[in-house]
């Protein structure tokens, strides 16, 4: 992966792309809360918005469209900069949280704890998802090895691992056939019915592990060197890999707990940053953050629409849009070689 | 000598296996029994070990056999012991078309679900090859590219089953690959395909040898790369594309069976074809076998089955691999 | 360092499988224990069938269904059957089946239907009745369903003659005429025509209590992650049309999910709600002051009815225990 050199030419672009990007969200955000199943006039948007009246339009954007894009952004934002973060540690720009086995890991957590203990909270299944996350990890892990470069070994394993938790998770389901249309929402991943509790349980874990990554960008910066340089700063390198990995079980892992696996968004978006952005990690990660929460919100917003008046799961949208891009990504880094 | 061995044992362990997969299940029969009703004297279970428990065991046989033989072909036409029909998608482009079956045209004859498995998987090459013909056909492309299409498939997938959420259960049970209730139509329709193609894909074992040590390898034999990898590759497709049509999309038989075949019998394929065939008919009977066994009356579908028996081996092996190679 | 890590990947994965193995055998225990309880004592049940059955019509019984024609020698005494509206059917006509696909699991027949069933073996899943079973119970006449056992028809067909219906997407119009053709195969066809009637009879002078019919009533499943309503396409809410009551969803598909800004939007004014799993989305939605917008809220209209009766067991028992809570729930 060369570096791209645009970021020198003009200082002013960063300013100016994060300016596009965030009005792109603003716009997103807004045609979110004013469009859906219920007509409700721009007047209206904005008195909601501003808390005046509690009528059915009102409590429509209050209660049930404001939590749902918001948490759609901050999952958005969290998928994103694990994605990026899994590319940085396997260097390898074909790896992502999904293809990682880390989704369908902590999809089966969470199914085994509803099949095991009915009522889960918020809080208990994002644990849950912790734990089934760093499961996936580890086995591909364990299958793929960590040598550098081992592109079609990695993508292999991490789509054995996929196959083999989501199987375990379908066998659950099979064997539980009568929780089956709840059970669905742990396949494919969605944020339609996201409300104030939802948004509630996840923030916290956003902040937090957007806050770890900025925090340890320093120390990221070392992933970008080349494996001669870094093979130099010996164990440096490996607790800063074990913080990565730890990073993305926390963002991906709450994600998912809250959203199901939502697919490939995690792959997309850091591509689709560093190329507009570049590589150097003080820019690339918050854009790589917002661009994330945009195109969730957007993707959610077409998700509305597809089968309109009933909803969609929004991960089938991001799995429309991800599979060719991951063909595309798959070709482009064949040819490189 | 020692290949000799581990094939005969191989052989051994189908036979006891559908043995037993004959004597037990829901309904136990006694030896007695089953024998005179094998010679075909008619005796009260007559029906169960003729009619059901049979052809169920012969479809086992024959789509273990199939999955684990085109594993082999991929694993070394990719060069890379990861490799597998699921893996690379073309069991999911299977699973793809029979999903559709059930979904868009339930009133569908039952004929119609098997043909539209083999179409998917015909499709899914067809698209492989399309789609990785840019690159040389090499082989990281087809496996990046397989696995690629395969997300797309489980993607259109996910699609049918969100938007037809009351014929769910009839999907996932296809999906995850089960025997339940294959009957001797199956069974004789799925035989001459595996018949014929088994002992194709091992009269190839030269040219599997030849392709795994590299391109180079290959061209300094004269060998043209690429008429040879289309070749095996619709090999493979064909000994997947009729087994996923008999019993649903099975994982990790295809994966599994190689690689124990391989530490066994070591790389070379004139060993490696047969006994990983052999070994991929057993897991697939032991699966069948003990999914019957655990929940009775019902049944856990033998794809799940082979997955929960299948991971913690396939980690074992690579552990042992990683060791090996140290 | 990468031993301890295999170590921890072995360890994680083992716990994965046993958990699997756990659920299993978790679901074994109850099921085997009310398989052999029933299986053990299914003998005299048989004979109870016979003793029904003396009033029967005599001579061949021919039937056309879905997949071909069948051909009943004499009047079938050991039925198996593969729905819980098959049951239904069948209790009604005072005939009681040997073995019945009831999901390993007796707590899904609604009570009526449980208590007069008696004794029986349960053959498993619904979606893959166990098929040896099925033979070594020696039955003279099985009830498939076209959808989900058309693919093992000519195994069926072959331990005993094999009645296919049309159950999966029945409406209640559907119902009746496969409750028609199951009496017919049990030669019980004039007391079907009868109980027919009694039924609309019962049916009619339920009705008759329930004033104002003028009202959209909506059913629906609700579990921990969605609110799945049946609209006039499905069994129940087909079923509610007929009573006269509006379907508020209007819409082709039988079970479209809603969320609560659609449910608001379409504003039931009798919400019936079938909870699958002690806690559902409903609890969440009843914090939310949208929830009090919905009419039926509003004006205290919000009952929660069993899923058993209402979704599960499809048949005339079933729909008149659902005119039945209609009615103490509606009625004046």
């Amino acid at each position: 992966m060369p570096n791209t050199i645009r970021t020198e030419k003009q200082k002013l672009y960063p300013f100016l792309l994060f300016l596009f990007t965030f009005i792109l969200m603003l716009v997103s955000m807004i045609s979110n809360l004013k469009w859906g199943q219920a007509h409700i006039s721009w007047r209206v948007l904005y008195e909601a918005l501003t808390y005046q009246g509690d009528s059915k339009e009102h409590l429509y954007i209050q209660t049930l469209r404001l939590p749902r894009t918001l948490t759609a952004f901050v999952v958005g934002a969290q998928l994103a900069v694990a994605g990026l973060l899994t590319q940085l540690i396997t260097r390898n720009p074909l790896a992502s949280p999904h293809i990682f086995g880390i989704n369908a890991g902590a999809s089966l957590a969470v199914v085994s704890g509803l099949v095991f203990f009915a009522g889960l909270s918020f809080i208990q299944s994002i644990f849950l998802a912790f734990i089934g996350a760093a499961l996936g990890a580890l086995l591909v892990w364990a299958l793929a090895g960590t040598e550098q470069k081992q592109y079609v070994r990695l993508a292999l394993a991490g789509i054995a691992v996929h196959f083999l938790l989501s199987s375990l998770t379908e066998g659950l389901i099979i064997l539980n056939q009568h929780a089956t249309d709840s059970m669905m929402f742990w396949l494919v991943g969605s944020v339609s019915n996201a409300a104030w509790g939802e948004f509630g349980a996840i923030w916290p874990f956003t902040v937090f592990g957007l806050l770890a990554t900025i925090c340890l960008l320093p120390s990221f910066k070392l992933l970008l060197l080349d494996d001669s340089v870094a093979a130099g700063l010996g164990s440096r390198i490996h607790i800063t890999r074990l913080m990565g990995v730890l990073l993305v079980i926390v963002l991906s892992g709450s994600a998912v707990a809250i959203c199901g696996p939502i697919a490939f968004l995690c792959l997309i978006v850091p591509h689709i940053a560093g190329s507009l952005i570049g590589r150097k990690l003080p820019l690339l990660v918050p854009y790589t953050a917002l661009l994330g929460g945009c195109l969730l919100i957007a993707a959610d917003f077409i998700s509305k629409f597809i089968a309109f008046p009933f909803e969609s799961p929004v991960g089938i949208i991001t799995a429309a849009v991800g599979g060719p891009f991951f063909i595309y990504l798959a070709r482009k880094q064949r040819r490189g070689r | 000598m020692r290949r000799g061995i581990a094939l005969f044992a191989a052989f051994v362990l189908l036979l006891i296996l559908g043995l037993f997969s004959l004597r037990s299940g829901a309904v136990t029969v006694p030896f007695s029994d089953l024998w005179s009703s094998l010679l075909g004297h008619d005796t009260p279970s007559s029906y169960i070990v003729l009619q059901y428990r049979l052809p169920r065991v012969l479809t086992a046989i024959l789509a273990g056999s199939g999955l684990a033989a085109a594993g082999v072909i991929l694993q070394s036409l990719i060069r890379n012991p990861l490799a597998s029909p699921d893996v690379i998608g073309i069991t999911k482009g299977a699973g793809f078309t029979a999903a559709a079956v059930i979904f868009l045209f339930p009133g569908s004859p039952s004929y119609v679900l098997p043909l539209a498995a083999f179409g998917g998987a015909i499709a899914a090459m067809l698209l492989l090859l399309l789609l990785s013909k840019r690159m040389t056909l090499s082989p990281a492309s087809f496996a990046l590219v397989g696995v690629a299409l395969g997300a797309v498939f489980q993607a259109g997938i996910q699609y049918l089953l969100v938007k037809h959420p009351s014929n769910i259960n009839m999907t996932l049970l296809w999906m995850s690959g089960s025997l339940w209730g294959r009957g001797w139509e199956i069974a004789l329709s799925l035989l001459p395909w595996i018949v014929v193609l088994l002992p194709v894909a091992w009269l190839q074992y030269r040219r599997l040898d030849v392709l795994q040590l590299g391109d180079e390898g290959g061209t300094a034999l004269g060998i043209s790369l690429r008429p040879a990898r289309i070749g095996l590759l619709l090999l493979a497709v064909a000994l997947t594309g009729s087994s996923v049509a008999a019993v649903g999309s099975i994982g990790f038989i295809g994966l599994i069976s190689p690689h124990i075949a391989r530490l066994i019998a070591g790389g070379r394929h004139q060993w490696m074809v047969p006994l990983s065939a052999l070994i991929g008919a057993d897991l697939l009977l032991l699966g069948d076998w003990l999914g019957r066994l655990i929940i009775i009356p019902r049944e856990v579908p033998v794809g799940i089955m082979t997955a929960v028996i299948g991971a913690p081996y396939f980690i074992y092996l690579l552990r042992r691999e990683r060791k090996r190679r140290a | 360092m990468m031993r301890y890590h295999h170590n921890k990947v072995l360890s994680f994965l083992i716990i994965g499988v046993i958990a699997l193995a756990l659920s299993a055998c978790g679901s074994t225990a109850t099921n085997t224990s009310g398989g052999e309880s029933t299986s053990s004592q299914s003998s005299p049940n048989t004979s109870s069938a016979a003793d029904t059955s003396t009033a029967a019509v005599s001579g061949p019984i021919e039937i056309k269904h879905e997949l071909g024609t069948i051909k009943l020698d004499k009047v079938p005494q050991r039925i198996v059957v593969m729905e819980f509206s098959y049951t239904d059917a069948l209790i009604k006509l005072g005939v009681h089946p040997i073995g019945v696909a009831d999901d390993s699991d007796p707590a899904l027949f609604m009570d009526a239907v449980r208590e007069k069933l008696g004794d029986y073996t349960s053959i498993g899943s619904r979606y893959e009745p166990n098929i040896e079973l099925i033979s070594s119970l020696q039955p003279d006449l099985i009830i498939a369903d076209l959808n989900h056992h058309k693919s093992v028809y000519d195994q069926l067909n072959g331990i005993a003659p094999t009645l296919v219906l049309n159950d999966h997407q029945a409406d209640y119009n559907g119902m009746l005429s496969n409750f028609s053709v199951i009496a017919k195969a049990v030669g019980k066809e004039a007391e079907s025509k009868q109980l027919i009637q009694e039924h609309e009879g019962k049916i009619k002078a339920l009705q008759e209590k329930i004033v104002n019919r003028d009202l959209t009533v909506l059913p629906a499943v609700v579990n921990p992650k969605g609110f799945f309503a049946h609209s006039s396409h499905s069994y129940s809410g087909s079923f509610i049309t007929a009573l006269g009551f509006k379907d508020p969803v209007t819409d082709e598909v039988p079970y479209p999910q809603l969320s609560l800004e659609q449910l608001v939007e379409t504003n039931p004014q009798v919400l019936f709600l079938l909870p699958a799993g002690d806690k559902t989305i409903v609890g969440e939605w009843e914090k939310n002051p949208l929830w009090q917008k919905i009419d039926a809220v509003k004006n205290n209209r919000v009952f929660t009815v069993d899923r058993k009766d209402w979704a599960l067991s499809r048949g005339l028992i079933g729909s008149e225990k659902i005119v039945d809570d209609i009615v103490k729930y509606l009625g004046e």
